[in-house]
């Protein structure tokens, strides 16, 4: 009896690790990159600041307000990355505006690959007129510079976080349904999606299920490498004027804001553009590590 | 005596390809009882896979065009039916087993996940039921329930084909078109995967076709045989009348000529020499006029009409001095 039972849970072990044998085997050639996992490490650490940053710094008394007697202080050991021009501090404005970058980045990619998913796999899929259509649109769009598109867009709609979260994805878009269209093209005539329609299963379920499942290693390592794109681009958006407002912290806007006083406290500058480029640097790194981690012809 | 499960009625099939149509299937007919098996023989490009994807009205769809004819699946139309009815035929009422079981399966998801989506496809059942059903047809198929979550990498050739096999029985279907099953794999797992169908079909009473080019798993299998040449059936009759009738088409000769015989002693096989006429532009006359041994004048100038003794057709102007029928 007891025996009988051990059998049972050792079968049901079993199975649970060769369910998840997929993903161990992405995750263990993911490990050997050692740039990708320090990447993933500091972006780790990154989100989890920017998650509980409220807990690490207060964001009424410490990162909006103003105390003008301590402005412009150079790093010490009260303010780590010194003062902006109106006594704030820099470290806890560069922990909150974590918080912005990160989630422009993350929401931005996410909304552009569904509608890229939506789009691309629709014109791959069907292809003839409705792929014309879809594509020459997207070309369209592409044919215009993304940084002079995205202005154009925040200019018409007004400043503002949303307005800037829309530019961002209407000019996301057009790559990635160029790119999901393409793999969409790759996969849309192999034997078992013949065999999804055989079973009689509709349209929808077999482009999102079977289709698109099957695309998902380019449009993952994409994804992720445009994250850090994305935080560049609103970076640069506040720089210009056109993003976050002040006074609330963003990058971008920080480093906009510090140009007026590069010569006499360069470290306003310094600080949230090293983290710009840490952000960015450890995307890419992730981006890259997954690009060798899914590609199966790299298995050794 | 018994009812007509599929009427094919002169079916004519094109492919548009650049300026040419490709004139896949020129008016074949083909009809079938239910429990009945049809084999359906010819070579590469003869239209064997273009007929079983035109009664799924699976042809692609900018490309393949159905120019004339009718299908009548159980008295039904099936070239009439909107998506939504012929759909939900699809799988359930006639399902079908591809050729190459290594890509007819989904790599990304599990065989349990796949088979019943076949099901859910079709019926309202709970996720118990559906696991049961699951867990019968892969036993009905030999294989073993526990290896259900896995992956189709983890299988090999000859298990795959029979989660292939098991995903078309799974709704029991009413006609199962079988695309060379076997063409992929190795003579020992043919003959296991041929038992299989042949006693599946035993006991679902399920109609069936079957497309290969392998008289040996024909003469297996079926009830009745449809040669195919050039999207034409050249011959056709009960199984009695191709292998052991006197009167053949020369294509079927031919055919019988390239495969080995343990008791002939000669040592060379005799092939039917030359190739497939091109399809884009098929000759006047009979489409076999250029290999066959007994060409006369009238092949090159008419069309050959069938020759017809009871239910064996021949499409060749060499019998028609006898002809019973038309």
């Amino acid at each position: 009896m007891t025996n009988k039972k051990n059998k049972k849970n050792k079968n049901k072990v079993l199975k649970e690790e060769k369910k998840t044998s997929q993903l161990k085997e992405i995750w263990f050639r993911l490990k050997k990159n050692k740039l990708a996992v320090m990447g993933l490490i500091i972006l780790l650490i990154l989100i989890l600041i920017a998650i509980f940053a409220d807990l690490i710094v207060d964001y009424d008394n410490v990162v909006v307000k103003t105390n003008m007697p301590e402005r412009l202080q150079p790093p010490s050991g009260k303010h780590w990355f010194g003062t902006d021009e109106f006594g704030r501090d820099i470290l806890a404005r560069i922990i909150h505006g974590s918080r912005v970058s990160l989630s422009i980045g993350v929401i931005v990619v996410a909304i552009s690959v569904f509608f890229g998913c939506l789009l691309g796999g629709i014109a791959g899929y069907y292809g003839g007129m409705i792929d014309n259509v879809i594509m020459r649109i997207a070309d369209i769009f592409l044919a215009i510079p993304a940084i002079l598109l995205t202005i154009t867009i925040v200019a018409a709609l007004g400043i503002g976080m949303t307005n800037l979260l829309i530019a961002l994805v209407i000019a996301n878009i057009p790559g990635y349904t160029r790119l999901v269209r393409a793999v969409v093209l790759s996969v849309k005539d192999v034997e078992y999606v013949e065999a999804a329609r055989a079973i009689g299963l509709r349209d929808g379920r077999i482009i999102f299920k079977h289709v698109i499942a099957n695309c998902m290693a380019p449009i993952l390592v994409n994804a992720t490498m445009s994250i850090a794109g994305t935080i560049l681009s609103a970076a640069g958006l506040s720089f210009i004027g056109l993003g976050i407002q002040p006074p609330n912290p963003e990058w971008g806007a920080m480093l906009s804001g510090g140009r007026q006083f590069l010569r006499v406290a360069p470290h306003m500058v310094i600080f949230p553009g090293i983290f710009i480029i840490i952000a960015v640097l450890m995307i890419n790194f992730v981006g890259d590590g997954l690009r060798d981690a899914l590609d199966p012809k790299l298995k050794d | 005596m018994s009812e007509k499960i599929l009427e094919i009625d002169n079916l004519t099939v094109r492919y548009k390809s650049g300026n040419a149509d490709v004139h896949a299937v020129n008016g074949i007919s083909i009809s079938l009882e239910k429990g009945k098996t049809v084999g359906i023989v010819g070579e590469t490009g003869a239209g064997k896979t273009t007929t079983s994807l035109s009664i799924m009205n699976l042809l692609p769809e900018r490309t393949g065009r159905i120019d004339s004819g009718t299908i009548k699946f159980k008295g039904k139309e099936i070239l009439d039916m909107d998506y939504e009815t012929i759909r939900s035929i699809r799988g359930k009422e006639i399902s079908m087993i591809f050729q190459d079981p290594m890509t007819s399966l989904n790599p990304i998801f599990t065989v349990h996940e796949q088979l019943s989506e076949a099901v859910r496809m079709h019926s309202n059942l709970s996720k118990e039921d559906i696991d049961t059903k699951v867990k019968n047809v892969l036993n009905m198929v030999g294989i073993s329930e526990n290896r259900m979550n896995n992956f189709p990498h983890e299988f090999s050739g000859g298990m795959k084909q029979r989660v292939v096999i098991a995903m078309a029985l799974i709704n029991e279907p009413e006609l199962l078109i079988a695309d060379e099953p076997t063409t992929a794999l190795d003579v020992t797992i043919q003959a296991q995967v041929l038992d299989l169908m042949k006693n599946l079909k035993r006991a679902l009473n399920t109609s069936m076709i079957l497309i290969t080019h392998d008289l040996g798993v024909v003469s297996e299998m079926c009830d009745e045989v449809a040669i195919m040449y050039a999207g034409q059936i050249v011959e056709y009759g009960s199984l009695r009348d191709i292998y052991k009738g006197d009167k053949h088409h020369p294509y079927t000769v031919g055919l019988f000529g390239s495969i080995p015989n343990i008791k002939d002693k000669s040592k060379r096989l005799k092939p039917i020499s030359g190739l497939l006429p091109d399809p884009t532009k098929l000759p006047v006359g009979c489409y076999f006029q250029d290999r066959c041994p007994h060409v006369m004048d009238k092949c090159r100038t008419i069309h050959p009409k069938y020759y017809i003794n009871d239910n064996h057709k021949i499409l060749c102007h060499l019998f028609e001095e006898d002809k019973h029928g038309q």
